[in-house]
């Protein structure tokens, strides 16, 4: 995991998320909201799978950042990891991107 | 040999005998097997008259060693041996009958063989000489097997866990003392079919399972719920494993049994809880329905004791069924007791909600209502449900974060009912974008939980849901619970299931 400081700031997750590391992810999530910039990016370019709490804890995110008036959204959202959540119809709710420049570009009204 | 040749022969003249049996032996005439040792002494003179050349092979020293040396048994004999050995001319001389006597070996690259040998008198008495013959035979490998034998036997006997063994056709040929302990069956099973043991869980289909799983990854492992000799059940984790021979062929099939005699009163208790619990929760599932214009069934295979898969139907009108499949996030206890809760609250939600949309909201403030703590959502559901209107011949259906499902028609086409929203309990509110379809007299509609394609070793989520399809498709054309049928017997044929697998078939007319 690595966060970049800035306005807008990126956890760059590395890992498939499942039962044995879906804790962590939820802490990443966690620091990445406490940090100061109004525009979050989680890039998950190099996750090719994803669990259930591992969604939940996104939602989760997602609520919790728009209810401090700041936006969260995903990047690198490509392959099978694009296919799972366009089933779990996470496009309703989130904005993803498939790649970090496209979320940046979006954050500077590009 | 017989009586006369030997007197036609310079008795005393060792190496014209040596030449003629030399020459007999070339012609493969005196001993054709060429692994054995064939001898020929005169042991009160400790003289070897002749020794077959396959000696080099068994020996590792040529027959000139033999002729040469009148110490030579002692010197090839192994340590162990060679107090037997140092006699053995005097025995051989003393001997009056035949006998067969085994010994070891030394090599010269200090390995040992194994050898049995026969020795039989050759001749009565003649001008005071008497003759022996010996075949030495080799049977290190014959040993050797004997020892892995016999001590396979003692810890089969020895062992604690239960083990069977059967032959390549499953028949029992071997049980062991713990294996009598656990089920009552002791010998009297021995040339039995395995299938006499099973206590209904498990069909055919099982032989062909462990057979092409021990093909795939060399063993099968899996609960069986097996029959005690008095008749009550036994579930037992168990693991077969395919013995095979040189050729690779298997001969036979070990199966070993966990045992349940560790297991602690309480965790047998809070088993038997969960047992009851998955009884409560099967029962609870619809029954199927058959009305004017519709037809609906269901199938439901829990990976554990409960899980976290749930479907219902409800006549709403004359012409609306609601139709509702759901699975919870999670396993175990809890996505079972969230079932429950989803599941009481149900027949009201569909009655009054009707439509899609209506019914989400709904599910989705109950959920977030019982499961979200401090901005943390405990646990959500992926659900389907369809609307049918059996008049209109239309379906309205959605999606929570499900994976879609499948409307075939008449004709052969599919539409997959992908639209909807993002899972209950997951949002504080959803936005349901519900789908619209008109189907046509012997539509077969389709719902399924996502462990349906999570079996699925290779392959993307599309690609398992494709796969998931096609399998389908030859089936469609049956009534619904044949159907079901098919599909319950595609997925036990692909072994134990990692998630639990739920699915609705609907014939619409």
């Amino acid at each position: 995991m690595e966060t970049k400081q800035g306005a807008i700031c990126t956890l760059t997750w590395t890992e498939d998320i499942t039962l044995n590391n879906v804790e962590s992810f939820r802490q990443a999530l966690e620091t990445l909201l406490n940090e100061q910039a109004d525009y979050l990016v989680v890039n998950m370019e190099k996750v090719n799978y994803i669990n259930s709490a591992g969604l939940g804890a996104i939602a989760d995110s997602v609520m919790t950042a728009r209810a401090c008036q700041k936006e969260l959204v995903i990047a690198g959202v490509k392959g099978s990891l694009a296919e799972i959540f366009h089933i779990v119809k996470f496009s309703s709710f989130i904005k993803l991107f498939a790649t970090e420049k496209e979320a940046l570009d979006y954050f500077v009204g590009e | 040999m017989v009586d006369g040749f030997w007197e036609s022969v310079q008795w005393n003249d060792s190496l014209a005998w040596r030449e003629l049996l030399a020459n007999l032996e070339k012609m493969n005439v005196l001993f054709g097997p060429r692994d054995y040792v064939y001898w020929l002494a005169a042991p009160e003179k400790k003289q070897l008259l002749f020794i077959s050349a396959s000696c080099e092979r068994l020996y590792g020293l040529p027959p000139e060693a033999f002729y040469n040396d009148r110490d030579i048994w002692e010197k090839v004999a192994h340590p162990d041996d060679r107090i037997k050995a140092k006699d053995k001319w005097r025995l051989l001389s003393q001997m009056g009958e035949s006998a067969q006597t085994y010994r070891i070996i030394n090599q010269r690259d200090g390995s040992v063989r194994w050898v049995a040998e026969q020795t039989v008198p050759v001749l009565a008495r003649t001008k005071g000489v008497k003759l022996v013959s010996g075949v030495v035979v080799e049977i290190t490998e014959a040993k050797r097997n004997e020892d892995e034998r016999q001590l396979a036997e003692h810890v089969y006997e020895a062992i604690e866990q239960a083990m069977l063994v059967t032959d390549g056709q499953f028949t029992v040929r071997l049980v062991n003392p713990a294996f009598t302990k656990m089920t009552g069956h002791g010998v009297e099973i021995i040339g039995q079919p395995l299938h006499m043991l099973y206590a209904g869980y498990y069909d055919a289909w099982f032989y062909e399972v462990v057979k092409a799983e021990n093909e795939e990854r060399g063993e099968w492992r899996g609960r069986v719920c097996w029959r005690r000799k008095q008749g009550s059940p036994c579930v037992r984790q168990t693991m077969v494993k395919a013995v095979r021979d040189r050729a690779g062929e298997i001969v036979f099939y070990l199966f070993l049994f966990s045992g349940s005699s560790l297991e602690e009163p309480d965790i047998i208790a809070v088993k038997d809880d969960l047992k009851l619990a998955r009884e409560v929760q099967k029962r609870v599932l619809s029954k199927p329905l058959s009305a004017e214009g519709i037809s609906i069934a269901g199938t439901y295979i829990p990976s554990r004791e409960v899980g976290g898969d749930m479907y219902a139907w409800y006549p709403i009108d004359q012409r609306r069924y609601g139709i509702f499949l759901m699975d919870v996030m999670g396993h175990g206890a809890a996505a079972s007791l969230i079932c429950m809760s989803v599941r009481s609250l149900l027949n009201g939600v569909i009655r009054k909600g009707i439509v899609p949309n209506e019914v989400f909201q709904e599910l989705n403030r109950h959920m977030r209502q019982l499961y979200h703590e401090n901005g943390r959502t405990t646990y959500y559901f992926t659900a389907m449900y369809v609307l049918v209107d059996v008049k209109e011949r239309m379906i309205e259906y959605a999606s929570a974060g499900h994976p879609p499902g499948f409307l075939f028609q008449p004709d052969g086409t599919v539409a997959e009912l992908d639209r909807g929203c993002a899972p209950i309990g997951l949002l504080p509110r959803l936005f349901v974008e519900s789908g619209r379809l008109r189907y046509e007299p012997g539509a077969t509609l389709i719902l399924y939980s996502d462990g349906a394609i999570e079996g699925e070793k290779v392959g993307s989520v599309r690609q398992k849901i494709e796969t998931f399809r096609d399998a389908i498709a030859p089936y469609v054309s049956l009534d619904e619970r044949t159907l079901l049928s098919r599909l319950r017997r595609y997925f036990f044929q692909k072994g134990p299931l990692p998630d639990d697998f739920s699915a609705v078939a609907a014939k619409l007319w």
